[in-house]
């Protein structure tokens, strides 16, 4: 490396430091921004974010109205009721919220953090009734247009005295038994040839039947959606949102298209799942903080266990590798820093899980830095050479590094599009750590060595061996 | 280090040992169960409301910590005057939920309900698709990575043995962790999850870092036997393996010593001990000595 690239990237790493450090504590900076008012943007002061599990948070409770519905099914209504919370609560950004039910017939929503939580509530909410329906008979639709037109132009007053004058005021569409309750899920996706917004609706077991049977008597025709009462979405002429059923529908998975504005598919999108629980559910009845699941456990336990853990790590690095192992101890802190600044940043809502994913990924780290220098130390005994032993180290150890992260990534990934809740936060965490930790090793560690190697450290022996 | 170890020659004795431990961990599995938490099978809930001041949190948990019948008690504050237990009996007898109100301290009104798991049914089965479908692809990619070195045995053979590795790895905390549920009910709830998570990653990189060495070895060393060269790479990793699962170690020490009075949190730090321990032991003495087996018994067939 030449002496202005390497002075170059020193300075980068610098900057890099600097910037994350802030991030990761932001008040001495602020503060001295303040007292000489300065004209310099403050960073932010945000907190981490803790999980349920270590900081605690909001406890909301709901009771469900299962009046109308069969006894035996009731604990399936609840089953349901709780994923769908699960879901509008996850859409809402909320991770790891935990959902229980109590008793028969209530739903407990823990939230971690405080802010938000109104609008958490509102995201909850109440249930609108989203209802399906088919069109009249022909006749009866028919009686309903002649009605209106003898109707035009009347006032209020004289329509009254026109016989069955209420009929003009009928929808064109009756409703059937489908509503929201066996709707399991809607979402948008787009076709993969036209890209054109497309509307998909999944119904449960029971709602497809229906929805099979509804379809079959209304091929050709139309079928109406509507949400409290009212068209799904306003069409702006006053008629009703309502798809042309093309064919009968099994299998319980229904697609519809021909909606070209993305922004109106993705409300009605929204406005589907928003009607899809299965039954009405109030303001919460219960509303409190609620502490830690991990109780004993201080948030200044946590740090110190964390701190003693990563300076026996930097003493072992430092004791067993000398100079390589310093200079890896910075970069691991390096590491940390912007690992830390990043879940800040995000946010992410830090739980045990995702701790674990951390633990896992900073032995990753350290992994890394103790399979170059295992191969430094065996090229050094080899050559003379310590630039060359640096090269060739990093270069050898480069393959086991690759190869052990990525699995671990890949394995993490799958984790993560597949997996729940408390596996989710791990993955994540791990994931992340992973991309940080091949970054701090091969890039951060490698620059630091060599520019110590180059200089007049590079010389004395025992220091790298 | 000019030591050489032949971590060959017993392999038959460590395979023993395996076997043994392994099945073990599956007999202790089959007879005494898992003994999963409230977080998984869901419980009752005991909310305790307190009239006047709530004592604190710290006190209550040294007082029912002493309540044997419930291990596994959850403790949470609610608002500013209630306190939640959740316990995983679902039936309390009078008895027994007596000894909790008078243990208590204070005056304070009780009300109690059943509550579900916070992972349901269907999440656990999901999750066990989702650790299979991991598994496969970690076998596929090992498969792959490890192409080049097809001979003198297939680069399948490579992933098959690191799968074998990660079910011993996983097995041996999970018989532990039956047989503490049995006797001392430990029960298993997200924590110990998490920890046999953890383990499943460390299991998977020691196994590659010891491969990658093989890999290399094979391609650089074309006079000596494969026994050799899977020896000499064995001899060339230790110290990295020994040093990395040290390290692990190091961070689960402090993390035990503040974490002990939080029952779930302990034996995440217990369960990630074992694993990393049996994962150390397998990397080292069963991984590879296993493909040098495979490879004797392909020879002798011949």
């Amino acid at each position: 490396m030449t002496k202005r690239k390497t002075i170059l990237y020193l300075f980068l790493v610098l900057v890099l430091v600097i910037v994350v450090g802030l991030f990761c504590y932001p008040k001495p900076y602020n503060d001295l921004v303040d007292k000489y008012n300065l004209s310099l943007p403050h960073f932010p002061e945000t907190e981490f974010r803790l999980g349920l599990d270590l900081k605690g948070g909001v406890h909301l409770q709901y009771e469900a109205d299962l009046s109308q519905i069969d006894e035996r099914e009731r604990d399936d209504v609840m089953e349901g009721l709780k994923d769908v919370i699960e879901r509008r609560v996850n859409i809402f950004g909320v991770t790891e919220p935990v959902i229980q039910i109590y008793g028969s017939n209530r739903i407990a929503v823990d939230l971690p953090g405080m802010e938000s939580i109104e609008d958490a509530i509102a995201w909850i909410g109440e249930t609108p009734l989203l209802e399906f329906a088919e069109e009249r008979p022909a006749e009866e639709i028919e009686k309903i247009i002649q009605k209106r037109e003898e109707l035009q132009g009347l006032s209020f007053e004289e329509m009254q005295e026109v016989e069955d004058w209420y009929i003009a005021f009928e929808d064109f569409y009756q409703k059937t038994e489908l509503t929201g309750r066996y709707l399991e899920k809607a979402k948008l996706s787009f076709n993969q040839t036209t890209y054109a917004p497309v509307i998909e609706l999944q119904f449960d077991s029971e709602g497809t039947k229906l929805f099979e049977e509804i379809t079959e008597r209304n091929i050709g025709k139309t079928l109406a959606i509507y949400l409290d009462g009212e068209s799904i979405i306003d069409m702006g002429d006053g008629s009703v949102y309502a798809p042309m059923v093309n064919e009968k529908i099994s299998g319980g998975k229904a697609i519809i298209t021909g909606q070209t504005d993305i922004n109106v598919a993705k409300l009605i999108v929204q406005r589907l799942n928003q009607g899809s629980l299965p039954v009405p559910l109030g303001e919460p009845i219960v509303q409190k903080k609620v502490g830690p699941t991990l109780g004993a456990i201080s948030l200044e336990n946590a740090v110190l266990a964390g701190m003693y853990g990563l300076i026996a790590i930097l003493c072992f690095l430092i004791i067993f590798y000398k100079l390589p192992g310093l200079l890896a101890s910075i970069s691991l802190i390096i590491y940390c820093m912007i690992l830390l600044a990043l879940i800040k940043l995000i946010p992410v809502t830090l739980t045990l899980a995702g701790i674990g994913g951390i633990v896992l990924s900073i032995g990753m780290a350290v992994d890394a830095n103790i399979l170059i220098f295992s191969r430094m130390r065996e090229e050094l005994k080899q050559s003379k050479d310590i630039l060359l032993s640096i090269e060739n180290g990093f270069s050898r150890a480069w393959p086991s590094i690759r190869d052990g992260n990525l699995t671990t990534l890949i394995v993490a990934f799958i984790l993560y599009f597949l997996g729940t809740s408390f596996i989710k936060a791990f993955a994540f965490t791990l994931i992340l750590g992973i991309l940080i930790s091949i970054f701090s090793a091969m890039v951060i560690s490698k620059l630091f060595i060599q520019v110590a190697a180059e200089s007049r450290l590079g010389k004395i022996k025992w220091l790298w061996s | 280090m000019v030591m050489v170890m032949n971590f060959i020659k017993y392999s038959k004795l460590y395979f023993a040992i395996a076997i043994a431990l392994v099945g073990l961990s599956i007999y202790s599995l089959f007879s005494f169960g898992l003994n999963l938490g409230i977080d998984f099978e869901g419980g009752s809930m005991i909310t305790i409301n307190y009239t006047s001041e709530r004592p604190q949190l710290d006190e209550v948990r040294d007082l029912l910590s002493g309540i044997e019948e419930f291990s596994g008690m959850q403790i949470q504050p609610l608002g500013d005057k209630e306190i939640i237990l959740k316990i995983k009996e679902k039936d309390i007898t009078n008895e027994s939920f007596s000894k909790i109100t008078n243990t208590l301290p204070g005056e304070f009104d009780t009300s109690i309900e059943t509550i579900s798991p916070v992972v349901g049914k269907e999440l656990k089965d999901k999750t066990l698709i989702v650790v299979l479908v991991a598994l496969l692809a970690m076998l596929a990619y090992i498969a792959l990575a490890f192409n080049s070195i097809s001979k003198p045995i297939s680069s399948i053979q490579y992933g098959i043995s690191s799968t074998l590795m990660l079910f011993h790895d996983l097995i041996i905390p999970l018989g532990v962790l039956a047989f503490l549920g049995y006797y001392y009910d430990v029960q298993i709830n997200i924590p110990v999850i998490t920890a046999l998570l953890t383990i499943i990653g460390y299991s998977i990189n020691n196994n590659i870092v010891i491969f990658d060495r093989i890999r290399e070895n094979l391609k650089r060393e074309s006079k000596l036997s494969y026994s050799e060269i899977v020896n000499k790479s064995l001899n060339e990793t230790f110290v990295r393996c020994l040093n990395t699962s040290f390290t692990v170690l190091l961070v689960l020490i402090p993390l035990y010593y503040f974490f002990r009075n939080e029952e779930s949190l302990k034996y995440f730090t217990l369960v990630m001990g074992i694993g990393i321990f049996v994962g150390f032991f397998s990397s080292v003495f069963l991984s590879s000595p296993l493909l040098v087996t495979w490879n004797n018994y392909r020879q002798r067939k011949k």
